[in-house]
């Protein structure tokens, strides 16, 4: 089975893992920066990078799947699906905790060049939850979507 | 599902990753169906059968046959 172990090629992996880091530092570095542009091209560069980093992170996941043989997929299955579930399980569990929110209103102040403490505790954390919750159901969706695309594949005819 | 992968190295004079090499899967896969924990696909079970140049039937044994 060739197929198993197809080498990717290299300088296109290389290049995804370096937006997959670079980009993310390099929004993060530039708030300052960012807080003195118009809403409008703050959130066609937030969308951008995001695209970028989403982008890369599709290509090391099909160069990582063709890596891998079957036990390896058994293997990132079990490990996607129960890390999925301890992952949203430890949100929820911090969201109960007093340091958490400190720490999402510390990250709001970064952004929103206020003091940590102008900022709304409760309507942050909401947001903050909603924001996960949203992450959550859209998962929940496409997972069902992929179900079906699935099953209708598996099923169609010869 | 048992196997008799280990025999079959041992009297070909096959370490796992050699097996794993002329299967074209790692040797955590070999060691991993090799000691049952992990049973594999009907493609990977044929290339292992291939490889020692016998049936499917002689390397692979459900448990109520062992």
């Amino acid at each position: 089975m060739a197929s198993r172990n197809r080498p990717a090629p290299e300088a296109l992996k290389h290049g995804a893992l370096v937006l997959l880091v670079g980009v993310p530092i390099l929004f993060m570095t530039s708030i300052p920066w960012l807080r003195g542009l118009s809403d409008t091209a703050i959130y066609g560069l937030s969308a951008a990078a995001a695209f970028v980093v989403l982008a890369a992170s599709v290509v090391l996941t099909v160069f990582g799947e063709q890596r891998m043989d079957e036990w390896h997929r058994q293997g990132g299955r079990f490990a996607y699906h129960w890390g999925g579930i301890a992952g949203g399980c430890l949100v929820a569990l911090l969201l109960a905790l007093p340091p958490f929110h400190d720490l999402i209103i510390a990250v709001g102040g970064l952004v929103q060049d206020q003091q940590a403490g102008a900022i709304d505790r409760m309507p942050a954390i909401i947001i903050f939850f909603f924001g996960m919750a949203s992450v959550i159901i859209a998962q929940s969706i496409f997972s069902v979507l992929f179900t079906w695309v699935w099953r209708a594949w598996m099923s169609r005819p010869i | 599902m048992k196997n008799r992968i280990k025999v079959l190295r041992a009297e070909k004079g096959w370490s796992q990753a050699d097996l794993a090499q002329k299967v074209g899967v790692s040797r955590n896969s070999i060691n991993s169906v090799e000691t049952g924990r992990f049973d594999p696909s009907l493609p990977l079970a044929f290339d292992i059968a291939d490889a020692f140049g016998v049936t499917i039937e002689e390397v692979f044994l459900r448990h109520r046959d062992g």
